[in-house]
């Protein structure tokens, strides 16, 4: 019981210590694993940030190289002369094109345009194969397209760049069906204006090139200056306007409208997982570019567009995964051996208590148990008091005993003579007679009442009779076999068992021996004094098998002896002792 | 394409439906954007303690779907154009409308009350539909240049006005104006003799136009910008209103050949819960509210009255389906890209 008492509390310490190394452990991985994951997000925010303001500088230098391309082209001097119909020119026009589409993978059309009926005098078309000179029949007339239009409109050596549109133009080739922007120019010659060079951009090649090395899982958004998707990455959200519908950035992300209203120049975006949509991070980053290009006949410039890259927060937080498994290893393995650490403390701290609970379980044994006594902390102090008690209780046991064996022995024994008393002769005499019945041997007992006691006692003092008392005792002491028994029932009775008789009649003997010693005269304080005996004799298994039965049988004989002449013995069943006096003096 | 851009942009600045309030008779109208907005409905629940329940689509092709299900069965009252009528009413969706239930027709333009004229709502000499709103698709001009407003078509294509004028970028409105101009009988069905010289004419047309435009806000712009001093009003009046808005006062006009135009009708379904409550609705529809905020809030024209002045005595071509839209697709497209009368008519 206390042994589970003990365990428990080790166990209790145990587990108590673990569960608190083991919380502390989770949190500080819960808060690093927390931490590492909110720094992975942030890192890659900044990555996110930093990619789209590169890309968005690309775009910017990239639309600069097409700008410089197209000034190439609309001052190169074959233009000119193809454009006032020059044969020749046209054809060198057409190779200079067809270079410059193997090349420039954005490009999807390099024309010259003229400026009266609008007609294709040259054009080079991106096809399946590559490049593709149109020939002849198939060049179209297109003074009703903005970039003709618009580009005539605009003041000498002024760029256009058309909206993003899908290009509707039939025969355009890869172009046709495709998202496209045309950048123009005019093609003069002094004061004259003989045509526009164009080019077609390939808006999803020129921003799927440039995003040729973003991670995997970005997803590329373009708008409009008015937010109209143009890229995204589901292409039915894509050119809506083209399908008689709107889709813009500002509906899809409220944060994007900063950047239309040009209050921000970027915006960092985190949009948490909601039903069905994947949580991410996104930025998106004004690209304003061109600044040269008109868009128009009216006053508007340059080239405005939003680009945005988005990540799958799971993408980066895949990262996070090997993370968070590190924490949750570096937690249980801190948190076993936590366990561990808290197991052998707990062992530590109990095996104390232990041991003083196993110095109480054996105390009042023998041998001492070891207690922590050389501890200086409060189990220490709770040994050594429990040592101190210890060893105060013992010696207060000891006295005990000794007072109670002193005690035991006043009880059985007459204080005066030291013999038995009647309370041990009550006592022994059926052990005595079962001893007895079990060796099947002979007992006897002798009750002795002195003769003339009384006398003594009245005339001399009872200070007297009780020296006759003790001297008498010492006699009968002396006088019986070592291992006899000696008992003073009370007053002036004596009572002498004998076991293990072996002759017959050796009782009479005893008996006579007996009243020779009583005889014998007395000296006490000068004084010659003298007693006699009157002795019954009772016999196990003679004259009774029990202790009340021989007793009674021993007093009736004692009382015999008296009534018959006193000094003498007398046996149970009546035969007595003759002349007891004149053997006492014979003896004597 | 032309009422799919304009409704669709309008179906972005609405809720989808407004959901009906309240236990009791509920009236389930299927209707396009604007066309019965909550004023009306409420004036309507306060009339006839009854609530409404609209269901808006924003073309042809969502309308024939919401229809199609239970012929039609899912609502009391329907809006569509005239063609969309004639197909409803062929099909057995549509229930007789009773001219007697609806004394506010006597507030409409008399072209509008001679349903005969109209085609495709009335059918077996039964009525199935009452004409809401529409649009014509008149000519835009310049007063400084024109005095007197053009007459004809034809002035599209006069060389004087080379690169100043707009047209629309819509193969079936292009082969419907070229048919006008050729003065065919009908502008929807082009014969099989037809079709060169259609597009000789597109062609022409091409030439002499400044550009071909989509949305109304870019014709007006490049009407300001590129001083045009014509344009083909695809849009109709609405695109007067636009440029007055800007400050350009422009002149309309209807020209002798006629102009296409679209019509929207109310009708009611066969199975509709209650045909007299139906026809007080429409009755409620053709009233002042619900032509007011038409005009002012969707810009388009009521029945109440004919949008143009004058325009009374020309003639409107309500759109009919075309014989053969795939093929004027294909060859407008042609067109538009720059090539040649040879080349458009290759097949």
């Amino acid at each position: 019981m206390s042994g589970g008492l003990q365990l428990s509390l080790a166990r209790r310490l145990a587990l108590a210590f673990a569960l608190l190394a083991l919380f502390a452990a989770g949190l500080t991985g819960y808060f690093a694993y927390r931490d590492s994951r909110q720094a992975l997000v942030d890192t890659a925010k900044e990555q996110l940030a930093t990619a789209t303001r590169m890309l968005s500088r690309r775009i910017a230098l990239t639309l600069d190289s097409v700008e410089r391309d197209l000034v190439l082209i609309a001052q190169h001097p074959d233009s000119a002369s193809a454009l006032a119909g020059d044969v020749q020119s046209a054809a060198h026009a057409a190779d200079l094109f067809a270079r410059m589409i193997a090349n420039r993978h954005a490009y999807f059309q390099i024309r010259l345009i003229a400026a009266g009926d609008g007609r294709e005098t040259v054009r080079v078309d991106r096809g399946p194969g590559g490049p593709l000179v149109v020939a002849a029949d198939d060049l179209q007339e297109k003074a009703h397209y903005p970039y003709v239009f618009e580009t005539l409109a605009l003041p000498r050596a002024g760029l256009y760049v058309s909206p993003a549109a899908i290009n509707r133009e039939h025969g355009a080739h890869d172009a046709e069906g495709q998202p496209s922007i045309q950048l123009a120019m005019q093609v003069t010659t002094g004061r004259q204006v003989l045509g526009v060079a164009v080019i077609n951009l390939d808006l999803d090649g020129l921003f799927r090139l440039l995003a040729i090395d973003l991670p995997g899982d970005t997803e590329l958004f373009l708008s409009d200056d008015d937010g109209d998707f143009l890229i995204h990455p589901d292409p039915q959200l894509a050119f809506a306007f083209d399908r008689g519908q709107r889709v813009r950035v500002q509906e899809h992300f409220p944060a994007t409208q900063a950047l239309f209203e040009r209050r921000a120049e970027s915006v960092n975006l985190q949009i948490d997982a909601s039903a069905g949509i994947a949580g991410r991070i996104a930025t998106f980053h004004r690209v304003d570019t061109l600044p040269a290009a008109w868009r128009g006949a009216g006053d508007a410039r340059g080239m405005h567009v939003a680009l945005g890259l988005a990540q799958p927060l799971s993408g980066i937080l895949a990262m996070g995964g090997e993370l968070a498994s590190n924490a949750v290893r570096n937690v249980l393995i801190a948190g076993l051996i936590a366990v561990l650490i808290a197991l052998v403390l707990a062992r530590a701290e109990t095996a104390s208590l232990r041991q003083i609970e196993a110095a109480m379980t054996k105390f009042g044994q023998p041998g001492a148990a070891p207690l922590p006594t050389a501890r200086q902390d409060e189990i220490g102090a709770l040994a050594r008091r429990f040592a101190a008690m210890q060893a105060q209780i013992r010696a207060q046991l000891v006295t005990l005993e000794a007072q109670s064996r002193a005690l035991d022995h006043e009880a059985q024994h007459d204080w005066l003579t030291g013999l038995a008393n009647r309370r041990n002769l009550i006592g022994f005499l059926p052990q005595a007679l079962a001893r007895a019945a079990r060796q099947e041997r002979r007992l006897a007992l002798f009750f002795i009442d002195l003769d003339g006691f009384k006398p003594i006692n009245d005339t001399h003092g009872h200070g007297t009779g009780d020296r006759v008392l003790v001297e008498i005792a010492q006699r009968l002491t002396h006088g019986v076999r070592a291992g006899d028994y000696i008992a003073r029932p009370g007053g002036d009775e004596f009572v002498v068992v004998c076991e293990g008789l072996e002759i017959p009649a050796e009782e009479e003997h005893i008996a006579d021996k007996l009243v020779r010693l009583i005889a014998a005269p007395l000296v006490i304080d000068g004084l010659r004094l003298q007693v006699g005996a009157s002795i019954g004799i009772a016999c196990y298994p003679r004259d009774g098998s029990d202790a009340e039965s021989l007793t009674g049988a021993a007093d009736r004989a004692m009382y015999a002896a008296k009534s018959a002449g006193r000094g003498i013995w007398c046996r149970a069943d009546g035969e007595r002792s003759t002349a007891p006096a004149e053997q006492t003096k014979a003896s004597t | 394409m032309r009422r799919t851009v304009l409704r669709s942009l309008i179906a972005l600045a609405l809720a989808v439906a407004w959901p009906a309030a309240g236990a009791g008779e509920v009236l389930r109208v299927l209707a396009w954007p604007g066309y019965v907005e909550p004023e009306v409905v409420a004036e309507f629940r306060a009339a006839h303690g009854v609530d409404v329940e609209v269901t808006v689509v924003d073309n042809d092709d969502a309308l024939l779907e919401k229809m199609r299900p239970r012929a039609g069965g899912d609502f009391d009252l329907v809006a569509a154009n005239t063609a969309e009528i004639a197909r409803y009413a062929t099909a057995g969706w549509l229930r007789p409308i009773d001219p007697a239930l609806l004394p506010a027709r006597a507030t409409q333009a008399p072209r509008f009350r001679e349903t005969a004229a109209l085609p495709g709502i009335v059918r077996d000499g039964k009525l199935y539909g009452i004409p809401f709103t529409y649009a014509e698709m008149g000519i835009i001009y310049d007063p400084r240049v024109f005095p007197l407003p053009p007459d004809s078509l034809a002035v599209l294509w006069d060389p004087r006005y080379r690169q100043r004028v707009l047209a629309f970028n819509g193969s079936a409105h292009n082969f419907s104006l070229a048919a006008l101009r050729l003065g065919l009988a009908t502008p929807f069905r082009l014969g099989d003799g037809d079709w060169p010289a259609a597009v000789d004419l597109l062609v022409a047309l091409r030439r002499n136009a400044l550009a071909f435009y989509t949305q109304p806000d870019e014709a007006a712009d490049l009407f300001i910008r590129h001083k045009a001093v014509l344009m083909f009003a695809n849009y109709g009046s609405q695109q007067v209103k636009a440029l007055a808005d800007r400050g350009i006062k422009v002149g309309y006009v209807v020209p002798r050949e006629g102009a296409l135009a679209w019509l929207d009708c109310w009708a009611v379904t066969r199975g509709a819960r209650d045909p007299a409550l139906a026809h007080a609705f429409i009755e409620h529809l053709l009233g002042e509210t619900a032509s007011r905020l038409l005009e002012e809030r969707q810009g388009l024209s009521s029945t109440r009255r004919a949008a143009v002045p004058g325009a009374r005595e020309r003639k409107l071509h309500w759109l009919m389906p075309v014989e053969n839209a795939e093929k004027r697709s294909r060859l407008w497209q042609r067109i538009v890209s720059g090539d040649r009368r040879d080349k458009v008519l290759q097949p």
